[in-house]
């Protein structure tokens, strides 16, 4: 969540308001949970790591008070590593979908490139798990456990390329073959 | 009701989606009961025109002829004989050679009153009656002739001018009218009239006949009451020769005799060739009426209703091509009975014999092409059907087997041929109605190349040109649906094996192996059609004919012939076929 | 044709000399000599492309791609459905003619061959396999298998020798005197495969070989080519099905007919990482029996490289 919320904030400083705004339709029904307390604590543990800054306050029209954040240089570092780390091929579905949000948010790594690098990365996997499993009865134990496997990564391969449909029709630049 | 309505619905799409196919079952159906009721109806025809043309030119019940000088007193007895209605006659008559644009020909020269007689009163069909100087030529001896109204004809060294064109009934039709003859058999020859003085000079001195003619009480009983009145009392000491006028009418009726055969037997030959049409073009549309069966089936629709579905358009069709066979069989009758036109024709409607050949045969043609494969559609289960429409296959295990011996060509040919053996049935027959067709002119060209000069010129060339002609037209109908039918079935073996031999295409056969292969599925039942259908052709022909044998060149040259057409007709679909690249065929197979 | 024969007929001698299949059930000598004997890649293809309909309908089902298929790889072409990669297929088997570019076969040039030619080079040189089989079906399971070594010339026998070879190799030696109506998918898909290599081909190009079966019955096809692949043949399969996609060296993806990715799977299961061009079932291959990797093994080095199957065991724990 912290780096999401970092990545969020590389554009352009902003509140936790609109911070938790934007992570809601991000999240969607997924977001629904997600109330204020969390962000701002979230970002008050940033401040103290120092990666972001209390920039200033806003006095809307109408409300209460709201804290601007900014990025410091760590933050913007730390994003970025983040964004170039792997989740790792068991990441849950909102993981990887937030990093994708977020680097398109944050503009810091292309969400098509990172589609296709977790493309490889899980098709290697399931080339492993394949291999494996071809090696095993489908009925014994293992070869159940390699087919759950087999079938999962399969899922979520085929969920990446509904990802690239989405992130290639939102990109200006079509079809990106990222670093492929 | 809903039934109907769909059956028809359905009936209209396929009709304005393929015309082509409605219109060559129409055709085939039509030309086999045409054929057939023209065959049936040519016997009927004979009868009625020559009853017709009894009834308007008084025709005679009884003719005698007696070479007896003065045959008054014969005429006086017959007049008061028993059972004797009206007289007409003596006529003198005498048997002679006329010349007309420098031809000759043997005639009777009859010399007749001005006025109508009474009996036998020849129906002048163009010109006038005769007059002094003015003859009157029967019609079917002045069409052999070639004169006309004005022409002029020398009879007896005197020229005379045709005054008129009429037909009789009390002699059989041109060439067997010259019954001016005496004793002994008689020659062939026409028939003219002078008026009685012209006759008597341009006789001269040749012998003469006096014809009597009669009507009788009970003309059905004319060659009973001659044998019972005409005593040799009543006779008296001369010749005297009778003829009742059914002979007239079985004399008339022989002309025919060598067409009739032609007729029917070309009738059922061609509903063979047109049962092989329908059952090619059955074969063409059996996915698609077994994809709508199983379609009306998954619906709801019951096997009845399926069946009524797929076989109302070959029996609504059928029907259609019935009535149109019958009607022309019917129209073209008369002018095929008579070909020296010597009698009225009406239009005569076909006999129940005829109407019920013609619906018995289009019956077996429209059941054994479109009941089948109904039936077979209706049948299947649902499930079945959609999944795998109209592929229904035999397995020849060792015939398999024994092909992996031969050449690429006939091992993919006999294997397309095994997993379709009704076809190659259909082909064979279809070959064999050809070659039974294509023998029989052979034949009866063999026959006129040895025949006596009697038959190819002179008075009997225009019945052997009839014969020619009924034998050709029918050949070249057989022929022409032969044609179609190969195409056809070429065509549906050609798409049904579109996919086993694109297949084989993709495992490394080349495109002449295929075309070759299939050539090889349609020839190999086409052989044995050929090599059944020459001796049956001659059979048939000397059954009913003479017993010629065509040389036997000849005959080797028409199964080639025959065996070439149908490679070719198969071979250039097929060809054209596999010019495009194996994985689009197979793509479009796919879908 | 005499030629053909005495040669089809001589290299099945030498095979039944060797008796015994390699150790993932294959002839791995015939493809060996094979990979040896080609210089450069199997299957090349340059600019290919292939264009459907006409001005404004004119779609490109291919766009104009390069692709190298080196001897011994098995390679996978994935896509969504329309991108092209059957047509790409058919292309390289000299089953359909390219719009564009050249397709190269074992160092030939076959994409202006007449379809004759075409025909006579399919025979010995591909081997194809279908999504729906397209097996004869009026011929058993080794009449179906012995059709192109007859249409290649080979004797009957020597047909039937090969035949039977393969279908015992296939597993399916018992049923050689089933008609396709009377096998389940997976087995007439293994018919067909036995087809396809019963004139030892240099490629087998497969489109869809599983689309049409089950899990299991695709797990045994899947085991099957990765025999093939162990023996060192080389085989293009055209697939949507990223499973499948993912037993190949070499995972290709096409999008609107053009290539998207080219991702290197061989090596993956011996943990050594991509590029290790020195796959499983390579010319040492015996000791990475049927190339299988050692699942245990993998899992045991604990190397840390992320995306193994170790990775996930972790993730698990």
């Amino acid at each position: 969540m912290q780096d999401v919320v970092l990545a969020l904030l590389v554009k352009e400083p902003s509140h936790g308001y609109d911070l938790r705004r934007r992570l809601a339709a991000a999240l969607g029904p997924l977001g629904g949970t997600l109330n204020a307390g969390q962000i701002y604590v979230t970002l008050t543990r940033l401040e103290k790591a120092g990666l972001v800054v209390r920039e200033r306050e806003e006095t809307p029209v109408r409300g209460p008070r709201r804290k601007v954040y900014a990025l410091t240089a760590a933050g913007r570092e730390r994003v970025a590593a983040w964004l170039a780390e792997s989740p790792g091929p068991g990441a849950e579905v909102t993981a990887v979908h937030l990093k994708l949000v977020a680097a398109a948010e944050s503009g810091l790594a292309d969400p098509l490139a990172l589609v296709d690098a977790r493309r490889r990365e899980l098709l290697r996997s399931l080339a492993e798990a394949q291999r494996a499993a071809l090696a095993h009865d489908t009925d014994s134990e293992a070869g159940l456990l390699l087919e759950g496997i087999a079938l999962r990564l399969q899922a979520d391969l085929r969920w990446l390329e509904a990802c690239r449909r989405t992130w290639s029709a939102r990109t200006p630049r079509g079809r990106g073959g990222g670093d492929g | 009701m809903g039934h109907l309505l769909l059956t028809w619905r359905l009936l209209l799409h396929d009709l304005r989606r393929r015309p082509g196919e409605t219109l060559v079952f129409l055709l085939a159906v039509t030309v086999a009961t045409g054929s057939l009721t023209l065959g049936l109806a040519v016997g009927d025809a004979v009868t009625t025109a020559y009853t017709k043309t009894r009834e308007a030119t008084a025709g005679p019940d009884l003719t005698a002829i007696t070479t007896a000088d003065d045959p008054s007193g014969l005429a006086e007895r017959l007049a008061h004989a028993p059972g004797v209605e009206e007289v007409t006659g003596p006529v003198l008559a005498f048997d002679t050679t006329v010349l007309a644009h420098g031809r000759s020909a043997r005639s009777s020269v009859e010399g007749r009153e001005e006025e109508p007689s009474a009996v036998d009163r020849p129906l002048v069909t163009s010109g006038t009656w005769v007059r002094p100087g003015g003859a009157v030529v029967e019609r079917g001896f002045a069409r052999a002739l070639g004169v006309r109204v004005g022409d002029r004809v020398t009879i007896g060294g005197r020229d005379y001018q045709v005054a008129g064109i009429a037909i009789s009934a009390a002699t059989p039709v041109y060439p067997h009218s010259d019954w001016a003859q005496g004793p002994g058999p008689s020659e062939r020859g026409g028939r003219i009239w002078l008026t009685t003085a012209d006759t008597r000079a341009a006789a001269g001195d040749a012998p003469t006949v006096h014809l009597i003619h009669l009507r009788l009480a009970d003309p059905e009983a004319a060659a009973s009451w001659s044998d019972a009145v005409l005593t040799a009392e009543l006779r008296g000491e001369d010749w005297v020769n009778t003829h009742p006028w059914q002979g007239v009418l079985r004399s008339d009726r022989t002309m025919i005799g060598a067409v009739q055969p032609t007729l029917v037997v070309g009738g059922w030959l061609l509903a063979v060739a047109a049962v092989v049409t329908l059952a090619a073009l059955a074969a063409v549309r059996v996915t698609r009426d077994s994809r709508r069966a199983a379609r009306l089936k998954a619906a709801g629709a019951g096997p009845g209703a399926v069946t009524l579905v797929l076989l109302a358009q070959p029996l609504l069709l059928t029907l259609l091509a019935t009535a149109l066979g019958l009607t022309a069989g019917t129209l073209a009758a008369p002018h095929l009975v008579d070909p020296g036109a010597g009698l009225l024709h009406p239009v005569v409607p076909p006999g129940s014999g005829a109407v019920l050949a013609a619906v018995l045969l289009a019956a077996v043609v429209a059941l054994t092409g479109a009941l089948a494969p109904a039936v077979r559609a209706a049948r299947a289960s649902t499930a079945q059907a959609l999944a795998e429409p109209g592929r229904a296959f035999t397995h020849h295990p060792r015939l398999n087997a024994a092909t992996a011996y031969l050449p690429t060509p006939l091992l993919l040919g006999v294997r397309l041929l095994a997993r379709r053996p009704g076809r190659a049935a259909l082909a064979s027959a279809g070959t064999a109605a050809t070659t039974i067709m294509v023998t029989a002119l052979l034949a009866f060209h063999a026959e006129l190349g040895t025949a006596p000069t009697a038959l190819t010129s002179g008075p009997m060339e225009a019945r052997t040109d009839q014969t020619g002609r009924v034998l050709l037209g029918v050949t070249l109908v057989l022929v022409a649906l032969s044609t179609l039918n190969t195409v056809l079935l070429g065509r549906s073996t050609a798409v049904q094996a579109r996919r086993s031999l694109t297949v084989a295409r993709t495992l490394g056969a080349t495109p002449g192996q295929v075309v070759a292969a299939l050539c090889v599925a349609q020839l190999l039942p086409a052989a044995p059609g050929v090599a059944f259908g020459i001796p049956t052709g001659l059979g048939l022909y000397w059954f009913f004919g003479t017993q010629v044998t065509p040389p036997g060149l000849w005959l080797l040259a028409a199964a080639c012939a025959i065996l070439l057409a149908v490679a070719a007709l198969t071979a250039l679909p097929a060809w054209l076929h596999t010019r495009e690249p194996a994985g689009r065929v197979l793509g479009a197979a796919a879908v | 044709m005499s030629g053909e024969r005495r040669r089809a007929t001589g290299r099945s001698r030498r095979r039944g000399a060797e008796g015994t299949p390699g150790p993932g059930g294959l002839p791995r000598a015939g493809a060996g000599r094979r990979a040896a004997g080609t210089p450069g890649p199997v299957l090349r293809a340059v600019g290919l492309a292939r264009s459907f309909g006409q001005d404004e309908s004119l779609v490109w089902a291919v766009g104009g791609m390069d692709l190298d298929v080196p001897a011994g790889q098995t390679l996978a072409v994935t896509g969504p459905s329309g991108c092209g990669k059957s047509t790409l297929l058919q292309l390289l088997g000299g089953l359909d003619r390219p719009t564009e570019g050249e397709v190269w076969l074992g160092g030939r040039r076959i994409d202006r061959l007449r379809e004759r030619a075409l025909a006579r080079l399919r025979r010995r040189a591909v081997g194809f396999v279908f999504q729906d089989f397209h097996l004869m079906d009026e011929l058993s399971a080794a009449q179906n298998v012995e059709l192109p070594a007859l249409l290649a010339g080979a004797s009957p026998p020597a047909a039937r020798r090969r035949a039977a070879a393969l279908l015992d190799r296939v597993g399916l030696a018992a049923r050689a005197r089933h008609l396709p109506a009377q096998l389940s998918g997976g087995q007439r898909q293994r018919v067909a495969i036995a087809r396809a290599l019963v004139n030892e081909p240099l490629v087998v190009l497969a489109d869809e070989p599983t689309g049409n079966l089950d899990s299991a019955a695709t797990h045994d096809i899947l085991r099957l080519f990765d025999e093939l692949r162990a023996a060192g043949q080389t085989l293009v399969l055209v697939t949507h099905d990223e499973r499948v996609a993912a037993t190949a060296d070499r995972v290709v993806s096409l999008r609107d007919g053009l290539p998207a990715d080219d991702t290197r799977l061989d090596g993956v299961g011996n943990g050594g990482g991509a590029g290790n061009l020195d796959g499983p079932g390579g010319p040492d291959g015996p000791d990475g029996v049927d190339g299988m990797p050692d699942v245990d093994g993998g899992a045991g080095r604990g190397n840390g490289a992320g995306f193994g199957l170790d990775a996930l065991l972790h993730w698990e724990d």
